[in-house]
């Protein structure tokens, strides 16, 4: 065996490093790339089932931070003028609203309400609800029999109705 | 030292003394005269610099009947104001008020709301700031910031803020309000915001007699600058100088 002086060591260590770099680069390709498919199709295929549309494409975000956001658009409308629908507590309950047995929406003194289920659940003590309306007044959902059979809104129903129930069989599955 | 050529004599100062008083006389009496009218045409006349609206309604008082409350129900339901049987605490963001002359017994009938006053009072004396003056002239409460303290509720001249003294139900999505804050006429700012009237003024329009003009101030172009520049447009306690976006014409106020 020829004797390695101190810098040939150094160009062996060096290599042997290169080389640890990449085959973990090359380890970690097909995960990051799967991640990355992951990344792509989860929000897609939410936002899909969400009705009417919805200011965010990734749930995770709303969920951390729509106290933000609704307080965002609340100064942009009272104090810029700057009013949009979109990110008001009245779009939140329009498209998230849940129904009694009878099919008559359930407002934020029942516990089965959107907002209110989630707050109890994680033990939040700030309730919009003593000053805001907890049921949208204008939209066609929470309108009369006769409204709610239109179209759009029975549409909207079985939209709805089709999410909950692949939402369970995904549940059931794991 | 006073030079000779300078002297004035006793004659002279009692005459320069007796034109000052009378000028000033003649000067108090123009500004009685004139202040009205300064503040009545000098607003709508120019346009904001910045190009921003202000927002105002012109109140016919000749044409406003005493029996009408159209202004009022559709306020009420505009904005979800329900009586709960206690008058005394019973929300109001408009309230009609009949002035008599008591020389020729004429009366008017004067609906009040929040003059969205240029120097609003209760945004002066508003300790966190909750009271506030949006871009386009129109006074709002941020409830997200008000503590209760009232303080606006007695510094309003007008008694056109209120305070919501009980717990409140099935409030409209556009007009949110709970117990413990203070309130007062938005002059439907949601609705402003959506290129629609205030909810009074179309009322006034459709069901009660076209006593309420609502457009923007600053566009001289508009037809409630346009009557305020011909007719006028009183403000109420003038004297205060708080400059309001709500004016009244057809009454000497």
């Amino acid at each position: 065996m020829r004797h390695c002086n101190i810098k040939c060591l150094r160009k062996r260590g060096a290599l042997l490093l290169w080389g640890m770099l990449l085959v973990c680069v090359g380890l970690s390709l097909p995960s990051a790339f799967s991640a990355a498919r992951a990344a792509d199709s989860a929000p897609s295929a939410f936002s899909d089932k969400l009705i009417r549309g919805h200011w965010s494409e990734k749930p995770e975000i709303m969920r951390a931070e729509h106290g933000k956001v609704l307080l965002e658009g609340m100064r942009a409308a009272a104090r810029d003028t700057a009013r949009k629908d979109d990110n008001t507590i009245e779009r939140c309950v329009t498209c998230h609203i849940r129904r009694d047995e009878n099919q008559k929406p359930v407002s934020a003194s029942d516990a089965r309400h959107f907002c209110v289920q989630c707050h109890a659940k994680l033990s939040v003590f700030i309730n919009c609800f003593t000053c805001h309306a907890s049921l949208p007044a204008s939209d066609t959902a929470v309108m009369d029999a006769e409204v709610r059979n239109a179209d759009a809104v029975k549409a909207h129903l079985e939209q709805w109705k089709q999410y909950e129930q692949e939402k369970a069989a995904k549940g059931a599955a794991k | 030292m006073i030079d000779a050529k300078h002297e004035i004599t006793m004659e002279q100062k009692t005459a320069i003394s007796r034109l000052a008083s009378r000028r000033r006389f003649l000067m108090g009496a123009g500004a009685l005269l004139l202040a009205p009218g300064v503040v009545l045409t000098a607003r709508p006349a120019m346009a904001d610099e910045a190009g921003r609206q202000r927002w105002g309604l012109l109140i016919n008082t000749q044409l406003c009947t005493s029996g009408c409350t159209a202004c009022l129900s559709a306020c009420s339901n505009e904005n979800g104001l329900r009586d709960n049987g206690r008058p005394s605490t019973d929300p109001h963001w408009i309230r009609k008020v009949q002035i008599t002359d008591p020389g020729t017994g004429h009366v008017s009938n004067v609906p009040i709301m929040c003059q969205h006053c240029g120097k609003a009072q209760c945004v002066e004396v508003c300790p966190t700031g909750a009271s506030m003056r949006r871009r386009d002239g129109i006074v709002l409460v941020d409830k997200h910031l008000c503590i209760g303290c009232r303080y606006c509720v007695m510094a309003c001249p007008f008694k056109a803020r209120g305070f919501v003294h009980e717990g409140v139900e099935e409030q409209r999505p556009s007009s949110p309000r709970g117990k413990g804050s203070a309130e007062g006429c938005t002059l439907c700012a949601h609705r402003i915001d959506k290129g629609l009237k205030p909810a009074c003024a179309e009322a006034c329009a459709k069901l009660g007699n076209g006593a309420m003009l609502f457009g923007d101030l600053n566009d001289p172009t508009s037809a409630i600058a346009k009557r305020v520049v011909a007719y006028g447009g009183g403000a109420l306690r003038a004297d205060l100088r708080t400059d309001p976006s709500v004016r009244y014409a057809g009454v000497t106020l």
